[in-house]
């Protein structure tokens, strides 16, 4: 995407952004329809970490994508083994993704990670005292940028186009998703494609550990006796394009809205009264043009850290009070840049399939929310409204909405 | 694109944080002395162009007091930036932050500490976030809008200009501070020595000086009494089989569209990439004077590609055009065109 001054005035109305195609690898499945089934079924997708070693830790386990995932890797035929974890996910997401709509080429990729290829940076600090050969210390010095796995992957694919990376922490993914279709709804491009990605990695592993966010048992979001968050991974990919340049048959959903807020709060806690995930939920409504009682399901950010779930559930009340919530992260875990982006495929699945993903390891709630407790409840939503926040005081959410 | 206006600037380089100190430094060729880098398990060190660290407005000074260099760099710039252009409508300003490395030594640091220990340190964790910096710039100002980061090679400093004109476009914010920083470390430095991407390694002939610093541009609508970013291409990759310098002349050719520019501001540091850079600038626009901060003020990733804007707007202080090329050394080409019609910053 070149952008010059001459460039054609934005459409008026704006173009109204859809998702046409959808891939994604989670702890729940390497692929949708895999995901969905367990997204359905309230898979605890949570294990005992196997990446790396967790004795000094005080938590053991987190969602992982599943070993046999290595044989999606392989079908699809990488000439290389030299890839970090994190970009094998963006491979296979991608993968999917254009499968699902053949002949699309974006002008342009928007991702979203927090940490980009951390495994590599890990083993080449590791590999510094083991006196490691030049020629692989490059590979991996280059490997753990965060942009590198989507070049790499547009090589693969076969296509080139402008690269922008989101790091805004855990909300990264889903800015990633508006930001893309922002771009189609401006009319700046036709296609887009964005991206969330992140993979399980022993810094950050350490690093929530240290900050003791992470549980030592269940993640159970939203009750009362929560007691923290379980790491995720993964990776999910849209491909954004304007309604009007599609046939129906292809929209899977439209991207309503988005709001983006800012709360300078505290480096990694939330402000207690919500004023980020209000603020953001309520700018979302409005690009939308929706009212709080049009939103039928809220994937909420909901990590079952004490003080995350406590703030949102405060933002939600205030917002959107009746809405049925529930956080899916008591399955996948917290897959940090990668959340938003698979968290947003979860609710075009859900909205697609018609059921309320579940909120697992339930027991009681102090959110004064209409929690989808444990059981997928069966429904027929049409607006969703997924939240996700992050370090820094960043917030976002998005809107989707299934055309009839 | 929607043109940009340059209302005010601010930087924090290892030549001064003063520009116009830091600018007749670069027109006399002058670098800083060098200082060298090297860490346990490091053959060699590497030689670098540190940046001293600067004061802070006091309303950043509290947040700052755990975090890393690169988040006083940003800070301070942004501050500096913000004084020249004037008070900010604080509901109404979106913030791009554009990085490379991110907050690299507090990410070494804690891994060095997880590697050693099996536990790292909570103070250094939250900082070792690619968008920490930004949240303190964010929270100086009482931001609370759009507050992105964006991260890539140097280009990254083109995604935020991009980023800046399209949400000034849509009506989000009415301005957009984009700030680019980097912060220097020795495991950084000798990731790029073994990438031999360093002027300091053995057995190459070329290479950058490594450096530290910030760059800060708050940006408004376009106005005829400022310099103009009037188009930005936010970075291609050539793809790996196509013809050599392919990309590159593509790009210069959809920025320049037809405009013989006065001045090239080469992303050039001492690498073979920028070796390149140079000849393809002098093909495509063999009458355009040419300038390279970069080889006095060293390689800071995406902070040296704003650097190169804010050269190219000191140079249009008489009417002109101005081609801003940035080769990223993960291959991405991308760059900005500015233009005036002559003006006078209030720093005269």
């Amino acid at each position: 995407m070149g952008i010059a001054q001459s460039d054609p005035m934005p459409p008026f109305p704006p173009a109204r952004p859809v998702v046409t195609g959808l891939g994604c690898v989670s702890p729940l499945g390497w692929d949708v329809p895999s995901t969905a089934g367990a997204l359905k079924a309230g898979r605890d997708g949570i294990s005992a970490v196997r990446l790396f070693p967790v004795d000094t830790f005080h938590s053991r386990t987190a969602g992982q994508v599943a070993p046999e995932f290595e044989t999606v890797c392989e079908g699809l035929h990488l000439a290389s083994g030299g890839w970090s974890r994190a970009a094998k996910f963006v491979f296979a997401a991608m993968h999917e993704g254009l499968a699902s709509r053949p002949g699309f080429v974006p002008e342009i990729v928007v991702a979203g990670t927090t940490s980009g290829g951390m495994d590599f940076g890990e083993t080449f600090f590791r590999g510094l005292s083991a006196g490691m050969p030049p020629r692989t210390a490059r590979r991996w010095v280059r490997g753990y940028m965060p942009h590198q796995a989507v070049i790499d992957a547009m090589e693969i694919f076969g296509f080139d186009a402008p690269v922008r990376v989101v790091s805004n922490a855990c909300s990264s993914g889903t800015n990633a998703l508006c930001l893309a279709a922002g771009l189609v709804r401006g009319g700046r491009v036709k296609r887009a494609m964005a991206l969330g990605f992140d993979a399980l990695a022993e810094l950050v592993f350490a690093g929530f550990d240290c900050l003791r966010a992470s549980t030592t048992e269940k993640c159970r979001p939203f009750d009362s006796a929560r007691t923290g968050l379980a790491l995720g991974e993964g990776a999910a990919c849209f491909l954004i394009e304007a309604l009007d340049d599609v046939p129906r048959g292809a929209v899977r959903a439209a991207v309503a809205g988005w709001g983006f807020a800012n709360d300078n709060h505290h480096l990694t806690q939330p402000e207690p009264s919500g004023t980020g995930p209000r603020l953001s939920m309520q700018r979302a409504l409005a690009d939308a043009g929706w009212v709080a009682d049009d939103v039928d399901y809220i994937n909420a950010h909901g990590t079952g850290t004490p003080f995350n779930d406590s703030s949102e559930a405060a933002a939600i009340r205030s917002v959107c009070p009746s809405a049925p919530v529930s956080s899916t992260k008591g399955m996948t875990g917290h897959a940090l840049g990668a959340a938003g982006a698979i968290e947003a495929a979860f609710c075009i699945l859900a909205m697609e399939e018609g059921f309320l993903p579940p909120n697992i390891n339930l027991r009681e709630t102090d959110s004064g929310l209409d929690i989808v407790a444990n059981t997928a409840r069966p429904a027929r939503p049409s607006r969703v409204l997924s939240n996700s926040f992050g370090f820094g005081g960043s917030n976002a959410t998005v809107l989707l909405e299934k055309l009839s | 694109m929607k043109a940009l206006s340059i209302l005010g600037a601010g930087c924090v380089t290892a030549l001064g944080r003063e520009w116009n100190t830091v600018w007749e430094k670069i027109r006399a060729g002058e670098s800083p002395v060098p200082e060298t880098l090297q860490g346990p398990g490091c053959v060699e060190p590497v030689g670098v162009y540190k940046t001293a660290l600067p004061d802070i407005p006091p309303a950043a000074g509290a947040r700052l007091r755990r975090s890393g260099s690169i988040s006083y760099f940003a800070c301070a710039a942004a501050a500096d930036a913000v004084r020249e252009a004037g008070p900010l409508p604080a509901a109404r300003t979106a913030l791009v932050f554009a990085t490379s490395d991110g907050s690299v030594s507090y990410t070494r640091r804690f891994y060095e500490e997880v590697a050693a220990r099996g536990a790292g340190s909570p103070l250094l964790f939250p900082e070792t976030v690619y968008n920490a910096p930004a949240s303190h710039v964010a929270a100086m100002l009482g931001l609370d809008g759009v507050v992105l980061t964006l991260v890539n090679d140097a280009t990254a400093g083109m995604d935020a200009l991009a980023t800046a004109s399209e949400i000034l476009g849509s009506g989000t914010a009415d301005r957009c501070l984009v700030v680019a920083a980097e912060e220097l470390d020795w495991i950084t430095c000798e990731g790029y020595r073994r990438w031999k991407m360093t002027a300091s390694g053995a057995g190459f002939a070329h290479g950058a000086v490594l450096s530290e610093g910030a760059v800060a541009l708050v940006l408004g609508p376009p106005s005829s009494a400022h310099v103009q970013i009037s188009r930005v291409h936010p970075g291609r990759t050539p793809r790996r089989h196509s013809p050599g310098g392919q990309t590159v002349r593509h790009v210069l050719g959809e920025l320049a569209d037809g405009a013989t520019p006065d001045l090239a501001v080469l992303s050039s540091s001492g690498t073979r990439s920028g070796i390149l850079e140079e000849s393809f600038v002098r093909e495509c626009f063999p009458r355009a004077r040419s300038l390279s901060p970069k080889r006095f003020a060293g390689e800071a990733f995406a902070a040296s590609s704003l650097l190169q804007c804010l050269c190219a707007r000191e140079e249009l202080k008489r009417p002109g055009t101005a081609i801003v090329p940035v080769l990223g050394w993960s291959g991405q080409v991308g760059g900005a065109l500015l233009t005036s019609g002559g003006f006078r910053s209030s720093r005269g």
